[in-house]
């Protein structure tokens, strides 16, 4: 049982990823003083659960052979939603507040699969003007950075437990985890990889392209705003521009976790994995005793290298095969 | 010799290419300035069309680099433009500090820099085989990171006054900037339709093995498009901060997303392997217009950049569709 489950991870195309953040969480754990114990590994998983709802979000788009550039605006556009209808002026509950910051969500996401799906836009450029809209909007409805939400959602968030066991702020990522695979078994989940291969084949095998397309841009956006909400749980208020780098960073996660741009590979466990290592990175680069100003460029070389890694590994896996077949 | 006959259907196609390329552009210009001069008088001025002109310079140069890259095929992308524009902005003024005699070696510094980077980019791209799209894109967190660790963040150093000049005008009203810009376009376009290498370029963006087979070296094809983009993004940067005349942090990259379409607009296809410079600056006065319409009709910030996005959806829905699959 176990030499065949060291079989899979050996095969598996997610191994440099696995290896990069075992690495550098060791090298973290020895180095930095107080990142072992369970306050700060606590504050660690909350602070890398937005980042990672929306690695999870965007595996589903990549899978299909799409982009999603507007994952950040959306982020922005649910936060200013939810702070402000929370706001004296609305005085909503957190509930209805998060629920139609989800619809904002979902807006955008239908906006999204309707123009590269339906429209045949190129989903770079479609994805970059629809985060356009979504960060005008934000900024339209709070210029500025200000006001507060829930206290007491921060502190479910930050250090609840469910049923003793169970962080509160892991539902983000178990939730959606779960779901993605009950997605991918179901026939959907089929069609999701055969757009990513072959668009053409699949279409003319029978499978709506256009709405599998739709569908995963919708998860993609939900998962913004999900991620979104658990960004609240951390820093309880509102700012227009507070998702605007998270696009990048989820991108380059995802595709250290192996999801190709490609389309057709890859899947939500390896961009979550993804979004730890680049997590795990941020703490490595802060801990070095680096002056402020190099941090940037530490983090993007190691990123930069990530890929590199990366891509070199799944071209010796794919020469490998084909040795193997003949 | 009987031309004759298909003479109407060549003249009609040749008529329908520029059409595409000259006439919806130039058409959508004077449609952004009817539209603007009837919001605020003095939009369509003589003057104010010269001021948007020269401001569109920027963008007119981080697309003419897009397009070297985007023409070289593969699709192609080059998303850290704007970045090396911000990081030659800041590193100019910085060597020179106040200078004008350490002007020659600021400007060569900034520029081999960048091209060790649009090296950097291909060697991604060609060598290890990462898309484009992400190789650049994390290129451009790299840059924006050497360049906040060269300056330290705060710029220092003058400008000097010759680069300063740039936003004064040359003749007539005409500035500086504008006549640069116009030299660079006139020149790359030469140098893509006339040399050797300029037409390897859109060969291998064509069709790659072809191309080899034709005897190209597709591989040093390819770098030189992404060096040659880099080198032209340093180049813009120069002449923002000599226009604008101070430079901060971040201060070019929002022309990386919007290089893109007004490549597409000026009729470079994504794909690779056609297209032109000279359109493309139609491309970039379409956006920069934009931009000044939805300012001075007075709209706050969130507004203006709802409208943009939108605009733009419009715009490439207009220019970028795919085919159906069903053909």
């Amino acid at each position: 049982m176990s030499k065949r489950l060291l079989s899979r991870l050996a095969n598996s195309p997610q191994l440099p990823v696995i290896v990069l953040a075992v690495a550098f969480f060791c090298w973290n754990a020895l180095t930095l003083r107080g990142f072992f114990t369970p306050a700060s590994l606590r504050e660690f998983l909350n602070l890398m659960v937005p980042l990672g709802c929306l690695t999870i979000g965007s595996s589903m788009v990549l899978v299909t052979g799409g982009l999603d550039l507007s994952v950040g605006a959306v982020v922005c556009l649910v936060n200013v939603t939810v702070i402000t209808l929370m706001g004296k002026n609305y005085g909503f509950s957190l509930a209805a507040a998060i629920g139609v910051g989800m619809l904002a969500a979902l807006g955008i996401g239908l906006l999204n699969g309707l123009v590269v799906g339906y429209l045949r836009i190129n989903a770079l450029l479609a994805t970059f003007a629809t985060q356009s809209v979504a960060a005008g909007a934000a900024l339209w409805i709070m210029p500025r950075p200000g006001g507060r939400g829930s206290t007491a959602m921060v502190k479910w968030f930050k250090s609840g437990w469910l049923a003793g066991v169970i962080p509160t702020s892991a539902l983000f990522l178990l939730i959606p985890l779960v779901i993605w695979y009950l997605i991918r078994a179901t026939p959907f989940g089929v069609w999701l990889y055969a757009v990513g291969q072959d668009e053409q084949k699949a279409f003319l095998s029978g499978i709506r392209t256009r709405g599998v397309k739709l569908m995963a841009y919708v998860f993609s956006a939900l998962m913004a705003g999900l991620g979104s909400i658990a960004l609240l749980g951390n820093i309880g208020g509102g700012d227009p521009n507070v998702g605007m780098s998270l696009t990048l960073s989820a991108m380059a996660s995802t595709v250290i976790g192996g999801v190709s741009l490609a389309g057709g590979e890859g899947d939500a466990l390896g961009a979550l994995i993804g979004a730890v290592f680049f997590n795990l990175i941020i703490y490595t680069v802060f801990g070095a005793n680096l002056s402020v100003f190099y941090q940037d460029l530490a983090t993007g070389l190691i990123i930069l290298l990530g890929i590199v890694g990366m891509t070199l590994y799944k071209q010796h896996n794919v020469r490998k095969r084909r040795d193997f077949t003949g | 010799m009987s031309t004759s006959p298909d003479t109407p259907g060549r003249l009609s196609e040749l008529l329908s290419a520029s059409a595409r390329r000259y006439l919806f552009p130039l058409f959508l210009i004077v449609l952004l300035f009817a539209v603007g001069h009837s919001i605020t008088g003095g939009f369509a001025t003589l003057g104010n069309i010269n001021n948007l002109l020269t401001v569109s310079c920027i963008l007119a140069v981080a697309t003419f680099a897009q397009t070297f890259v985007i023409l070289a095929g593969d699709s192609g992308i080059d998303l850290s433009v704007g970045s090396i524009m911000s990081m030659s902005a800041l590193m100019v003024p910085t060597i020179c500090a106040g200078e004008a005699s350490r002007l020659p070696q600021a400007v060569i510094a900034s520029i081999l820099v960048a091209a060790v980077f649009g090296f950097f980019n291909a060697a991604g791209v060609m060598l290890i085989g990462i898309p484009s799209l992400v190789m650049t894109f994390i290129m451009s967190a790299v840059v924006d990171g050497f360049t906040l660790s060269y300056t330290m963040g705060q710029p220092t150093g003058k400008i000097p006054d010759i680069l300063l000049a740039l936003g004064q005008p040359a003749f007539g009203g005409v500035r500086w900037i504008l006549v640069v810009t116009l030299i660079i376009a006139i020149v790359t376009e030469l140098y893509l339709r006339t040399t050797r290498s300029g037409q390897s370029i859109f060969l291998v963006g064509n069709n790659r093995r072809a191309a080899a087979l034709c005897g190209i070296n597709v591989r040093n094809t390819v770098f030189l498009a992404y060096m040659l983009c880099a080198v032209l993004a340093a180049l813009g940067g120069i002449l923002l901060v000599g226009y604008s005349g101070s430079s901060i942090l971040k201060m070019a990259n929002s022309n990386t997303m919007l290089s893109v379409p007004a490549a597409v607009i000026g009729g470079v296809n994504l794909s690779g392997g056609e297209g032109n410079m000279l359109s493309g600056f139609l491309g970039a006065i379409i956006f920069t217009l934009l931009t000044n319409l939805l300012v001075a009709a007075g709209l706050p910030n969130g507004v203006r950049i709802l409208i943009q996005g939108s605009a733009l959806l419009v715009i490439l829905f207009v220019y970028t569709r795919d085919r159906k699959l069903r053909q």
